[in-house]
């Protein structure tokens, strides 16, 4: 046998494992955020070129606001400025990777930001430092300069879904209850704010008490329920011209907790009648009513499956309080949650693939998420009053709202990801509760 | 965008805050601002070695 004969298997071993170093090094930027224990990706963003005289505070605003919502997701990490050995003189300029690989930035994100009258044009490139190429193509956003939080919020989400697969979250906004007061004089406002806190604005008074306020599927309008008559009525908000209407629901004492359908077009909601109470379906453009359940047990919060099939709802038919799901259509019900403790509010993930709930169980409430036959529950958070979450519209991040206790005891939003980690505290002015999460703006 | 929508027809907008909420004179203490229309593009590859 001659020698390269001998070193022949040896060298094929050794080119193989070259070849696979080679591919990690090489392969694109990618994080996997459903993985529990995912390192944050360390990511630069040198603040943006102001590309017009007066535009350096916008630029630094923008630069500020994409690196917030990055790293409020817990899988990204900023590297400081102070870090940086190399600096972005232009946006046209060539990106030095080397600089860039020295302090380990794993994704570089470069922009520039134009201001001509109230009109702003932000521009951005996102690069895959470690393999030395951009990740997707360079994007410019136009609009006007009151618009341009939404526009770092939309190359945040750009670069989050680049790197992650899944689809953004940030460009989106939450109406919310918003409470001033004493517990035992509480004001309720409904209220509107993007997702992480800013530009809220009241969409009512104080004058009568709100609750439960749902986005519709495209985020134009808020149906929730008020005792501006008297009595809960439910009623659909037009959000950009503050406007409303009393929906044509069924008679009844009380109607609640109302949610759209997936088209907008019907709402499902509760009839408290007599003492019962059932869940039940109005087509809004005809004023067609559907009962949906009949039972003499309460049955309420419902939410539609994603592809309109479902609805998983809460009832203590079983003599506590538990969830259960039906046809879109009515019939027979199947309970699916069998875990010790009460739960309650569910809410069907926009991706189709888990339920989140309410857990009441020894003294704590819980946030909580199970397949949609009931299995593989996860508690995610713990505390004194834990309740009413609501999907982010990527299906990853859960809102809530969280009370304290005692007689000063507030609400507050919070929210949390799918996986249990990144709890954290949704800034709003005064309290804030029951949280209803909005698609993506267009 | 449009600043300055109120919900009733008398109101006129007192103030901006950040962000571009307009504040009413009336019980509806802020309004909400029109659409906002962004307009994106793709820009051409970058001359990078």
């Amino acid at each position: 046998m001659t020698r390269q004969a001998l070193f022949a298997p040896f060298l094929a071993v050794l080119l193989m494992l070259a070849a696979l170093a080679a591919q990690a090094q090489d392969g694109p930027l990618r994080l996997t955020i459903t993985d529990p224990n995912v390192e944050p990706l360390p990511f630069a963003v040198p603040t943006f070129e102001a590309e017009t005289p007066g535009a350096e505070q916008l630029a630094a605003d923008i630069t500020e606001v994409i690196a917030a919502d990055l790293t409020g997701t817990g899988v990204f990490r900023r590297i400081p400025a102070e870090a940086f050995v190399s600096s972005i003189e232009s946006f046209a300029q060539p990106v030095a990777y080397t600089d860039w690989r020295t302090i380990n930035a794993q994704a570089l994100i470069t922009g520039a930001v134009a201001v001509n009258g109230n009109q702003v044009t932000v521009k951005f490139r996102l690069y895959d430092v470690f393999s030395g190429q951009e990740l997707g193509s360079g994007q410019q956003l136009s609009g006007t300069t009151d618009g341009w939080r939404r526009m770092a919020h939309k190359v945040a989400d750009q670069v989050y879904s680049r790197i992650t697969g899944e689809g953004g979250y940030f460009d989106s906004r939450v109406v919310f209850v918003a409470e001033t007061g004493p517990k035992a004089d509480r004001r309720k406002r409904l209220a509107i704010m993007d997702y992480d806190g800013a530009n809220v604005q009241y969409l009512t008074d104080s004058s009568s008490i709100v609750l439960a306020p749902r986005f519709s599927p495209n985020g134009d309008r808020v149906i929730y329920t008020s005792w501006d008559s008297g009595f809960p009525r439910i009623y659909a908000l037009d959000v950009g011209t503050v406007t409303r209407q009393a929906l044509p629901v069924i008679d009844g004492e009380m109607a609640f907790s109302p949610r759209f359908s997936r088209d907008g077009r019907s709402v499902i909601y509760s009839i408290s009648n007599g003492g019962n109470t059932d869940i039940y379906r109005t087509d809004v453009p005809t004023g067609q009513h559907q009962r949906l359940t009949s039972a003499p047990s309460i049955e309420t919060a419902p939410s539609l499956s994603p592809d309109g099939s479902q609805i998983v709802f809460e009832s203590d038919r079983s003599g506590s309080q538990q969830i259960y799901v039906m046809p879109a259509s009515g019939g027979e019900p199947r309970r699916i949650s069998f875990g010790e403790g009460r739960y309650g509010s569910p809410v069907w993930s926009p991706r189709g693939d888990l339920i989140a709930f309410t857990k009441q169980n020894a003294g704590r409430f819980h946030i909580g998420v199970m397949r949609t036959d009931g299995s593989e529950e996860r508690l995610l958070t713990s505390s004194f009053l834990d309740e009413s979450p609501t999907w982010s519209p990527n299906g990853r991040v859960l809102m809530f709202t969280r009370e304290t206790q005692g007689e000063t005891g507030a609400p507050s939003i919070y929210s949390v990801d799918v996986s249990g980690r990144n709890l954290q505290r949704v800034q709003t002015p005064a309290g804030a509760s029951d949280p209803s999460w909005g698609p993506l703006q267009p | 965008m449009q600043i300055g929508i109120c919900p009733t027809r008398s109101a006129r907008p007192t103030g901006t805050a950040p962000g571009g909420t307009a504040y009413c004179p009336d019980s509806v203490n802020s309004c909400r601002n029109g659409p906002t229309t962004i307009a994106t593009r793709t820009l051409p590859e970058n001359m990078n070695p």
